[in-house]
């Protein structure tokens, strides 16, 4: 029984299902309060967890609202279906191509790390390659019909600084391409570490042999994404740390990347959330040593520009200078972003003056911390 | 359903759909198509029994025993499903 009767409380309720200790999900008699439900289920990507919750009897809901559920459960396999054609696609052109790759979180998971690939759904498709080859595949996917979504700064930057670049398709579903596995600071720490190093997960998608990142960095990166994604964080990460420690992984290999990349913070935080919004126990030698690390200045000031009222993009990428490996990249970054492209400019309808001035503003907000 | 002349034709899944299951559905997502087709009842239930190919005498066979129902009762639906999903491109000639 849960005491918190609040919609993301429901929420959460729903993302722990199957978990040990999952309390049944409250959400009330009022239709309100079960519309609001099933949109929160479908926004958050929950509605295959939210079908199993109905049939384990955690979650009841009358036959109507139950109907809904279904209808937007299947509406949610049908988009997974479809963007799982498109990564089959982009796997087979990377690899005619001989462009090293590893498919990230959705698609992976769902088909490595979950009972029932229908039990995680996904939004889009995420794609790692090495920044060597980032903007060769983007030109590569262009017969496919995928552009990018929006301009970078000046040529070269996302594969020289960003996370990466979002591609849409003509049919909007839209490709990740990453070259890091988060934005800011801990995403260019992150970055130090060779992604590639260990053998893929390979899952079949139709015809096509994918290849997925691996158990212990898919590991990582999930606890990046609850940590440093959205605020509050999306329950289908945790749901996705939560499932795999259930399958298991060598957790010698994460301590490793984590210790010489210097990102314990993020697992620190992960792991804190965990807790608290599934109320999962985290236990075991890697919870011991994440718990054991100390959060070092630069955490605690990177950690706030990715949560709470201080979480601003503008923020993460005034902290990423500290953690960049030279002076000449520090200067090739802020050079960027102070003189884009007149393009990137007429697109955020911006001056030079005004965006300098900014920057400048944020930079002094950091500095008086 | 006739397959070539002279022989009966025997049918199953498409090799390399992209398929999800749920309770009450299957979603089936052909290698040509671009949209997913949501199977329910008899639908469900002869894409499931077309797992191992069959001629439509053993698909019915199959789909009433499934059902538990008299093969006689269903033949019709059952041959009307089977051609709209050979249309829709999941199931093929084995």
């Amino acid at each position: 029984m849960i005491l918190d009767a609040s919609p993301r409380a429901a929420l959460r309720a729903i993302a722990a299902t199957g978990l040990p200790g999952a309390p049944n999900a409250e959400i009330g008699d009022e239709p309100l309060h079960v519309r609001e439900f099933l949109c929160g289920i479908s926004r958050e990507r929950l509605t295959g967890l939210a079908v199993l919750a109905a049939e384990q009897g955690t979650l009841q809901l009358p036959a109507a609202d139950l109907n809904d559920l279904f209808e937007r459960h299947e509406d949610q396999l049908a988009l997974d279906l479809r963007l799982e054609q498109v990564l089959a696609e982009v796997a087979g052109t990377l690899e005619s191509a001989r462009i090293p790759y590893r498919a990230l979180k959705g698609p992976v998971l769902a088909h490595t790390s979950y009972p029932d690939p229908a039990l995680r759904s996904f939004g889009d498709i995420d794609v790692l390659v090495p920044t060597s080859s980032f903007d060769m595949t983007i030109e590569l996917l262009r017969p496919l019909e995928f552009h990018r979504r929006f301009l970078e700064p000046r040529a070269g930057f996302d594969s020289r600084f960003s996370k990466g670049a979002c591609l849409e398709g003509a049919n909007g579903l839209e490709v990740d391409l990453h070259r890091t596995l988060a934005p800011g600071p801990y995403g260019t720490l992150l970055a130090r570490s060779d992604l590639f190093s260990r053998p893929a997960q390979r899952f079949v998608l139709g015809a096509q042999s994918v290849d997925g990142l691996d158990r212990e960095t898919a590991f990582v990166h999930a606890c990046f994404h609850a940590a440093l994604g959205d605020d509050p964080p999306r329950l289908v990460a945790l749901r996705d740390i939560a499932e795999l420690f259930k399958r298991g992984f060598d957790e010698r290999v994460v301590v490793d990347v984590i210790d010489s990349t210097g990102c314990v913070a993020v697992l620190q935080r992960a792991f804190w959330l965990l807790r608290a919004e599934l109320g999962v126990p985290v236990t075991g030698d890697l919870a011991d040593w994440v718990d054991r690390c100390g959060l070092s200045r630069l955490d605690r000031v990177a950690l706030r520009t990715y949560a709470g009222p201080g979480r601003s993009y503008a923020r993460q990428a005034v902290v990423s200078l500290w953690v960049m490996p030279s002076m000449r990249e520090r200067f090739a970054y802020v050079f960027a972003l102070a003189f884009p492209n007149r393009d990137y400019l007429r697109a955020r309808d911006e001056t030079y003056a005004r965006r300098i001035s900014r920057g400048v503003q944020v930079a002094g907000e950091r500095s008086a911390r | 359903m006739p397959g070539v002349a002279g022989r009966v034709a025997r049918w199953r899944q498409a090799d390399h759909a992209l398929t999800r299951r749920t309770a009450r559905s299957a979603l089936v997502l052909a290698p040509e198509s671009r949209e997913p087709l949501v199977l329910a009842g008899t639908a469900m239930t002869v894409w499931d029994a077309l797992a191992a190919p069959a001629d439509d005498g053993a698909l019915v066979d199959r789909v009433a025993g499934a059902l538990g129902v008299d093969a006689g009762e269903i033949r019709g639906q059952v041959v009307s499903t089977m051609v709209a999903l050979r249309r829709a491109g999941v199931v093929v000639e084995s």
